[in-house]
Order: C-alpha cells, then sequence, then structure tokens
C-alpha cells in the first residue's frame, strides 16, 4: 500500500460518527425508485433527469416520461433516449449538445435556472478490455464563453452512472440552499437531500461523501463523487470533480471536466455534490455484441504499454508531464504568457524531476478499470506551504502536462514544488488549472508592462516566477478578495475591468494622490525579459519567519538580497505587501457606471459600481485607447476561453485549430503542431484544410462514445513505421472501429466515423451561432497566437524571422528595424491565417463567413428544422441559400 | 559553400559532402523517441541512421510521432 496521506488531514474530514452526524442533519427533499435496466449494445436507452428547484421553461424539452415532484420544485424524472438521438447524435457530447439546445434559448445566461449541466458517458464508456473507456462528457452554457462548452473527465462516475441505468445525468434549475443528489443504482433510488454541514473543497467533501455513503471501507470502490469547490463561488472558471476510489492509496483521487467554468455552474445551482454508488461492475455490463472483438483489440494494446511505453513516452511513469522538455526542445513550451518557446531553466521542471522526486511510481494509476496506460500520476505527502492547508502533507493528483506548460513556464514558474502546490489548490478549490495558468500570464505581463501596478494587485508581486505571490493570488481569487477576484473572471473580464479602472494617472491629477501608496506606473520591461526570480521558498514567507524570530527587516533584506542577486530586480516590489487601504481623497469624484466609459484617460474617479469587487475606496484611472489594444494583442482568449498550453506561434495549422474550434481553444480539437511545424506533412492550405477536418472529427467521435484520446497516439504499434499515413495510428483506429462493431454490432470504418462526427460537430457550430457567435469574426485570434508582437519576441528568434522574411516572404530584412520587421512578419502572418480559414470552412462545407451551408445538412443528415431555421437567415443574407425545387421545402 | 541541396521535410536543404541521417537529425535538434526516416520514400531502419548517408536532390522526411495534446 502507498503511504497515504490522508490521516495527515483526517482532522478536516472528520470521523466517521462525525460524519455521520453531518449525514443525520440531511433532509430529504425528493426521492424516486426507478425500474433496472439491462443494458443493451452500450445504451439503456433513457437518462435521469433533476431540476433541483426555480421557474423557468420547459416546454421545449422532451417530455418526462415518469416523474415524481419534491419540496421546493425539484423534480426527478425520466426521458427516452430515442432512435433519433442514437442516429443524430450517437451519445456523450452528442447527446449532452441535443439535451443543452432543447433547455435553453438563444439568450439564456450562464447562470439562468434553465442552464442545464449534461454529463453523458457514451455508448463505449464503462467497457474494461480496452484502456481509456470509462470518459464522461459534460456540457452546460459557459460563464466564460457564454457559448456550449464540453470537457471530458475521467472517473468511475460515468461508467456507475450507465450501470446504474441512465446514459445520461441533466441537471437543471437552481436550489434554494445546498444541495446534494445521492443515487444508488443497486437499490435503484435517488434522493435530493440538503447538505448543510460537508466540506466545499473537493479533496476533503470527495472523502466526506465516501465515508458517509459506503457501507464499508471496501465499498468505497463502489462510489464516485462529482463536486467542484470554494473557486466555483467567485470565480468563472470552476471545474467539476469526479472521484474514483484509490484503493492502493486508500483515498480518493480526482478527475477534472476543466475547461469553461461548469463548476461555477454547478455551483450557482446550489448543488454540492452528486454522489453514485454502484456494485458489480465486471466487463460485460454493456451487452456487447461481439466480446471477442472487444478483447483482441483490448490484448493488442496492452501488450504494446507493456512492450513500448518505457521506449515511448513513459505514460505509466509520468503521465502527458513527459512532454515538457520535448515541447522545451522543439519551441513550444509556452512561457511568459506564450511569448517564447522554451526556457533555460525548464530542466528544473523535466518529467525526470517528478518522477524522482515527486510521483510515486509503481502504482496502477488508471481512472477507469482496465487501463493499462495507467496515466493518472500523484505526489503523494506533499507538504504545502501556502494556503487553508499549509504544512500539510497531501496527495497531488498530478501534475499533467498542463500544469508544467501552464503553472511553470508560463507563468515563469520553474519550482517543481511550485507547481505541484498550485496543482493541489486549483484541483481541491475546483479551478481549471489551464484558464488560470493563462489568465495569471495575462496579468502578470499587463503588471510588467506597467499596465497595472502593485496597488492594482493589492500588492501582489506578479513578476515572472513569483511562486508565492501566484499561489497567494489564487487564494485571493477563491475567498473573492478584490485582485483575485478579477482574474478569476477570466481574460475577457479582466481587460474589460483594466480598461475601465487601470491606467496612468495624468500629471495634472498626480497632485491629488500625492503621498498616497500609489506606484507609479513603471517602464516597460517586457522586451528585456528578466531572468526567473527564484525566491527561497521558506524566505517568502514572513509569517513562518516571523514565528522563527526574525524581524520584519531581516526577512526583508533577505528577499530583496535574493532577488538582486539572481535578477538584478528592483526592490521596491519584491515582498509580498498587503493590500493597499486608500481613503477616499478630496477632488476625487465619485462616479456612476454609465459615466465610466465617458470619462476622461488619466483622471481619478471613484467608482460606485456595485459589480466592482474592490470596497477599498481606491481611484480608478481609465486606460488610454492604445494601452486597451495593446492587451488584444497578448490576452490568449478567444471566444472568451482562455488558450491551453502550447505554443502555437510557428504552425499555422495549430493557430486554426486553436482559434476555429467551437468552444474556444482548447487543443482537444486537433493538435497539428508536430505534423505541421516539424514534419511539415500538411504543406498546403489544403493538406492543413484536409487536417483541420480529419483530426477534429477523430476527436469528436471519442467525445460521443466515451473513450479517452491517449491510447490512441501516446503509445505507438512497432508496425506502424509502415503505414502510408503514420500520424493517424491506422491499426489503433482499426482497434476503436473493432470495439464500436465489438459493443454496438455494426461495422465502423473511417468514412462512416468521420459523418457521425460531422453531425455534432455542425451541430455545436449552428449552437454557437444561435448563441451569438459561430462567424468568421468570431475566429479571429489574439495577434500572439500568430506571431512575434513585440521587439522582444523578435530579438528572441531573430535568424528564424529575418530566414523567414528574406525566404519565405520575399523582403530583405537588412536594414530594417525589428518595429518594421514586425510590422512585415505579422501582416504576412494574418494574410497566411485568413487563406487557411477560407479553405477549413470550404472543407467543412461552412460559407466563408462560417455558416454551415444546407447542402452540408443535407450530405450528412442533420437538414432538421431548427437547425435549418439557424443558417437560413445568415445564409440569404451571405448569398449562400441554394436555389431549386429541392430545396424549396426548407425555405417554410 | 556548395549550392547542391536536398529536400528535407519538404524543405530545401543545404547538401554537404559526408552527410548521414544522423548529422541531420542533430543539426535540427529532432531528439524526439519516436521518429521514422524515409529517403526518397523508402523506409530507413533507426539502426542505420549513423552509417546512411544522404545525397544531394534525395527527399529526406523525418516523421515526428508525436502525441501530444
Amino acid at each position: 500500500m502507498v503511504d497515504c496521506v490522508k490521516n495527515e488531514y483526517r482532522h478536516h474530514i472528520g470521523s466517521h460518527e462525525e460524519i455521520m452526524a453531518m449525514k443525520a442533519k440531511h433532509q430529504v427533499l425528493a426521492t424516486y425508485t426507478f425500474d433496472p435496466t439491462v443494458i443493451e449494445r452500450g445504451y439503456n436507452n433513457r437518462s435521469l433527469y433533476i431540476s433541483v428547484g426555480g421557474q423557468y421553461d420547459v416546454s421545449e424539452q422532451d417530455p418526462l416520461l415518469r416523474k415524481t415532484e419534491g419540496e421546493r420544485g425539484i423534480v426527478i424524472g425520466e426521458k427516452a433516449v430515442t432512435d433519433f438521438m442514437k442516429q443524430k447524435f450517437t451519445g456523450g457530447k452528442g447527446f449532452d449538445l441535443y439535451h443543452l439546445w432543447k433547455a435553453v434559448k438563444a439568450d439564456t445566461s450562464w447562470n439562468a435556472p434553465e442552464n442545464d449541466i449534461v454529463i453523458s458517458p457514451g455508448p463505449l464508456a464503462g467497457i474494461t478490455q480496452y484502456p481509456g473507456a470509462g470518459k464522461s462528457l459534460v456540457c452546460c452554457i459557459s460563464p466564460t464563453t457564454h457559448l456550449p462548452i464540453d470537457s471530458n473527465v475521467g472517473g468511475y462516475f460515468g461508467p456507475f452512472l450507465k450501470f446504474a441505468g441512465f446514459d445520461i445525468l441533466e441537471l437543471q434549475g437552481q436550489a434554494e440552499e445546498d444541495i446534494l443528489i445521492y443515487i444508488d443504482g443497486n437499490n435503484h433510488t435517488i434522493s435530493v437531500e440538503t447538505a448543510p454541514e460537508e466540506a466545499f473543497d473537493s479533496h476533503i467533501l470527495g472523502e466526506q461523501l465516501s465515508e458517509m455513503y459506503a457501507n464499508s471501507t471496501k465499498d468505497k470502490e463502489n462510489i464516485s463523487v462529482i463536486s467542484s469547490g470554494r473557486a466555483a463561488e467567485h470565480s468563472y472558471i470552476g471545474i467539476l470533480n469526479f472521484t474514483f476510489w484509490d484503493k492502493r492509496r486508500q483515498c480518493i483521487r480526482l478527475k477534472q471536466a476543466g475547461r469553461g467554468g461548469i463548476g461555477t455552474v454547478f455551483r450557482n445551482k446550489k448543488i454540492k455534490a452528486v454522489v453514485i454508488r454502484y456494485s458489480g461492475v465486471h466487463g460485460d455490463l454493456n451487452n456487447p455484441a461481439n466480446k471477442g472483438l472487444l478483447n483482441a483489440a483490448g490484448i493488442r494494446l496492452h501488450k504494446e504499454m507493456a512492450h513500448y511505453d518505457t521506449k515511448q513516452n513513459n505514460m505509466r511513469k509520468i503521465g502527458t508531464a513527459n512532454i515538457i522538455e520535448v515541447m522545451d526542445r522543439y519551441d513550444l513550451l509556452p512561457t511568459h504568457n506564450y511569448q517564447y518557446g522554451g526556457h533555460p531553466e525548464t530542466p528544473k521542471i523535466a518529467s525526470k524531476v517528478f518522477i524522482e522526486k515527486y510521483i510515486t511510481q509503481n502504482v496502477p494509476d488508471g481512472c477507469w478499470y482496465g487501463c493499462s496506460m495507467s496515466c493518472a500520476k500523484a505526489a503523494d505527502n506533499f507538504e504545502l506551504r501556502t494556503g487553508p492547508y499549509k504544512g500539510q502533507k497531501v496527495c497531488v493528483d498530478g501534475p499533467e502536462y498542463e500544469n508544467g506548460g501552464g503553472l511553470g513556464s508560463n507563468v515563469g514558474c520553474f519550482d517543481p514544488r511550485w507547481i505541484l502546490e498550485a496543482n493541489f489548490y486549483c484541483d481541491t478549490y475546483g479551478v481549471d488549472t489551464i484558464s488560470h495558468a493563462t489568465m495569471t500570464a495575462f496579468a502578470q505581463e499587463c503588471y510588467q508592462r506597467g499596465l497595472i501596478n502593485l496597488d492594482d494587485t493589492e500588492g501582489l508581486d506578479l513578476r515572472w516566477g513569483n511562486g508565492y505571490a501566484l499561489n497567494e493570488l489564487m487564494h485571493h481569487m477563491v475567498a473573492g478578495d478584490g485582485f483575485g477576484m478579477i482574474v478569476g473572471k477570466g481574460i475577457r473580464h479582466q481587460k474589460r475591468i483594466y480598461a475601465e479602472r487601470f491606467g496612468k494617472v495624468l500629471p495634472e491629477y498626480e497632485s491629488m494622490l500625492e503621498g498616497r501608496p500609489w506606484v507609479s506606473i513603471k517602464e516597460p520591461v517586457i522586451d528585456k525579459p528578466i531572468p526567473t526570480v527564484h525566491f527561497n521558498p521558506d524566505l517568502a514567507d514572513c509569517e513562518y519567519l516571523k514565528a522563527e524570530g526574525y524581524d520584519d527587516e531581516k526577512v526583508l533584506a533577505s528577499i530583496k538580497g535574493d532577488l538582486l542577486e539572481n535578477a538584478g530586480a528592483n526592490n521596491d516590489s519584491a515582498y509580498i505587501a498587503q493590500p493597499g487601504r486608500w481613503s477616499k481623497l478630496i477632488g476625487v469624484p465619485t462616479i456612476g457606471r454609465d459615466e465610466i466609459t465617458a470619462w476622461p484617460v488619466g483622471k481619478p474617479y471613484y467608482s460606485d459600481d456595485p459589480d466592482c469587487c474592490y470596497s477599498n475606496g481606491r481611484p480608478w484611472v481609465k486606460m488610454t485607447p492604445e494601452q486597451i489594444a495593446e492587451m488584444e494583442e497578448f490576452g490568449m482568449e478567444n471566444k472568451g476561453l482562455e488558450y491551453s498550453e502550447y505554443l502555437m506561434k510557428e504552425s499555422l495549422a495549430q493557430q486554426g485549430g486553436y482559434a476555429l474550434c467551437n468552444k474556444g481553444p482548447q487543443h482537444d480539437e486537433a493538435w497539428l503542431i508536430f505534423m505541421d511545424m516539424v514534419n511539415n506533412q500538411i504543406p498546403t492550405f489544403e493538406d492543413k484544410a484536409e487536417a483541420l477536418h480529419y483530426f477534429p472529427m477523430f476527436r469528436t467521435w471519442f467525445g460521443l462514445l466515451g473513450l479517452c484520446k491517449l491510447p490512441w497516439n501516446d503509445i505507438t504499434p512497432i508496425n506502424n513505421k509502415y503505414e502510408a499515413e503514420p500520424a493517424k495510428i491506422p491499426e489503433h483506429v482499426q482497434n476503436y472501429f473493432d470495439i464500436y462493431e465489438g459493443v454496438i454490432g455494426e461495422k465502423h470504418s473511417e468514412a462512416s466515423m468521420v459523418v457521425q462526427s460531422e453531425r455534432v460537430y455542425t451541430f455545436q457550430r449552428i449552437f454557437i451561432l444561435r448563441m451569438g457567435s459561430g462567424q468568421r469574426k468570431h475566429d479571429t485570434p489574439p495577434a500572439r497566437s500568430l506571431g512575434p508582437i513585440t521587439v522582444g519576441e523578435y530579438l528572441s528568434r531573430e535568424e528564424r524571422y529575418d530566414k523567414q522574411m528574406k525566404e519565405i516572404i520575399g523582403v530583405d530584412p537588412t536594414g530594417k528595424s525589428i518595429e518594421e520587421k514586425v510590422k512585415i512578419i505579422m501582416a504576412y502572418r494574418w494574410d497566411q491565417f485568413e487563406q487557411l480559414v477560407d479553405a477549413v470552412y470550404k472543407r467543412r462545407g461552412w460559407t466563408p463567413n462560417g455558416i454551415p451551408k444546407l447542402e452540408k445538412l443535407i450530405e450528412i443528415g442533420m437538414d432538421i428544422p431548427e437547425l435549418v431555421q439557424t443558417v437560413r437567415p445568415y445564409l440569404k443574407q451571405e448569398g449562400y441559400w441554394p436555389s431549386g425545387e429541392e430545396y424549396a421545402k426548407y425555405d417554410e | 559553400m556548395s549550392d547542391k541541396h536536398i529536400e528535407l521535410n519538404h524543405r530545401t536543404y543545404p547538401y554537404r559532402e559526408g552527410l548521414t541521417i544522423s548529422a541531420l537529425m542533430q543539426e535540427n535538434n529532432f531528439n524526439f523517441s519516436h521518429i521514422i526516416v524515409k529517403v526518397n520514400g523508402a523506409l530507413v531502419e533507426e539502426e542505420k541512421w549513423t552509417k546512411t548517408a544522404v545525397y544531394a536532390g534525395d527527399n529526406v522526411e523525418i516523421i515526428h510521432i508525436f502525441g501530444g495534446g
């Protein structure tokens, strides 16, 4: 057994008696009994619907076949999973989007009660013969994008839901107080109960509820819990944690549905947790059509894992974090807010550091039964240095690659301990590590460019690499404290708030602020990259040092000395200051929200905006239009979602893969960097467009079926080198068609797979169109995603850019200033990007404005009235509505 | 400097006397663990990279098989 950490925080979890006392405080608000079913070839053919309360229109939704109504407006019922749904939407993300479309209207906001969290495991989910088959897909309207978001997650909940008897779980409404939902998959009962006393942070709540609902310690392996965390209360980047019981560590583990703020919606509904219990997992529960096909495919992959993983990707030792140093070597590791693709200090956070010092080895870390890839790694006995659990030893789920790339290099932090610390707190608070890292990196760059200052950040010194300050920022965000709360709502929100309220004071108003704790705007330093600052983490912890007998002066002197020695940094902000508190100043007026936009730039004012999370009387100053435009260039978001952690500047296909992604820039639609940038296998626009069709469709397919992507191409068969298209890993694609046939009973091919995915992919495009996005202008990326936007970025790779200018663009760089060369490179790259978009839209059957054509809908069998109605006005306006009698029926 | 070239991953690359697959990989920092090499369409097994010479006009493909995101 692994030396587990749970005793360290047992006092937070509570004893068994204390936990059962919590349960006794529950008030049951509704109960429901359902009939057992037998899964037919992957489907139960019914879904579970729960409204946790509130008034909203359900007239467009599929009818409830059975239902019960509890107290406070709670409804529990069942809906049919029809042949129409299976044919058009397959399952998983397809089912989610179908129900979400029915639940919401074009103007539904993320916090409206009708917003629907839909969870579906997919028809192949739950098989144990083939690795990576325990995925759930989760959708809702996102707080950050106001569009449908989809996120996939491991853990046991999805398969248990299916084995309990449901293909889908829908959560709608808004409860009056904190509730939890308990699904007993063996006794066929569901209850909705108040949950007043359980913890909010997931690493504790998961333990409490596993203890509460399991019949014994061994029975905990039959429990899975969905929860969010405290971050969801104040940020837009709340995640859902799905637990599974790690019987070797004897503690719960967490897997995350991370992107787009689904946890924020979950908490907005006042759902504290959904708990499921199912006992009796075995390999045949999907009632597969041909188990022999499943077994044969599974054995092939298990053998590959056993023989080749250590020679290939080391997934079983370190999981996805194996690529941290590879990304650095190929100049793809996002560094300092995507300015650069690597850093000299990356070896400090390389995978072998985590393997040798932190990650417990030789533990089968699969997040569902039968997964020999076993990549859900964990660092045991990790001692925390900040926050509410400071000093405790905990189990950290991770790090995934995104933790290294995001919480490490992108924020300039090359200390594995700070990465693991942030990793832990992101998980237990319920924070999306990717968005958190990217939005923090944006705030850091704003700070270092002088767009915001130490007073704006309430004393947090946001220079690259200040791990202490970055973790403190997260604690502030979770606590709902001023600046942390602004950052936690995302880059798009930050840009708006900064534009309205942060900026340089005009000289004529400076006297008003004389003597106040205002730190002058610093000179921009971004073009002169600062060496990463390395605090001695213990020295940076003032409270600790004070307890050890140091006085403040000694502490500061030590820290400043450390900074000056290592970084040559100024010493005016080299410590974690307390938030500056301003009193009202004479001559600084208080203005309303309506006046803000018309207020002169550089003239200070107090805000009485009720949305303003500051209450410290700080005078605001509006940014100049130039400063606002500057933020648009390096704020790494699209459609309101933060970019994930890959540097895409040198890969046009990856720039498209990100910007054209329906939900926002997440790499799970298409990851083409090596095919494009390194291998140059897709040199023409048409080649790239084909890749940006095939790969997003194949990746969509995983989300329809309930499969993990990793066993597809993070292990490679030995004969793959002989394949005509090795990047597709054809032998593994055939494995997937075999397991599809094995469960569903129908043969599958590349062509039928692509169409199956195109139906849902195109549906999602029309869905975002319905919600106010989905046109070409919405697919526009920030400038930095295309290339160097600053002198510093250009100079860092000057030889490369000069060569490109001369050999590809045909302009001689000799004698040109760096500023001129940046303009030339960027103008060329914008033109390339627009040509790529043209090619991709054409390949996908969309208009040049990104609207799916009617002919495409007919071709893939998605010419259903609601979709046609949505695209029709755009197609007519753009002149793409087809003529001819065969189309007349669509014009009604 | 020679004006002879090879094609490396569909890009023009300068040729020089004695060029091998291994040298090409080293020069281009192609150090990933899982790479397929083809010269004029024919697979070159890994154990032959150090001794396989590349000649002017050759079409060399050094393909990284990378899972990634």
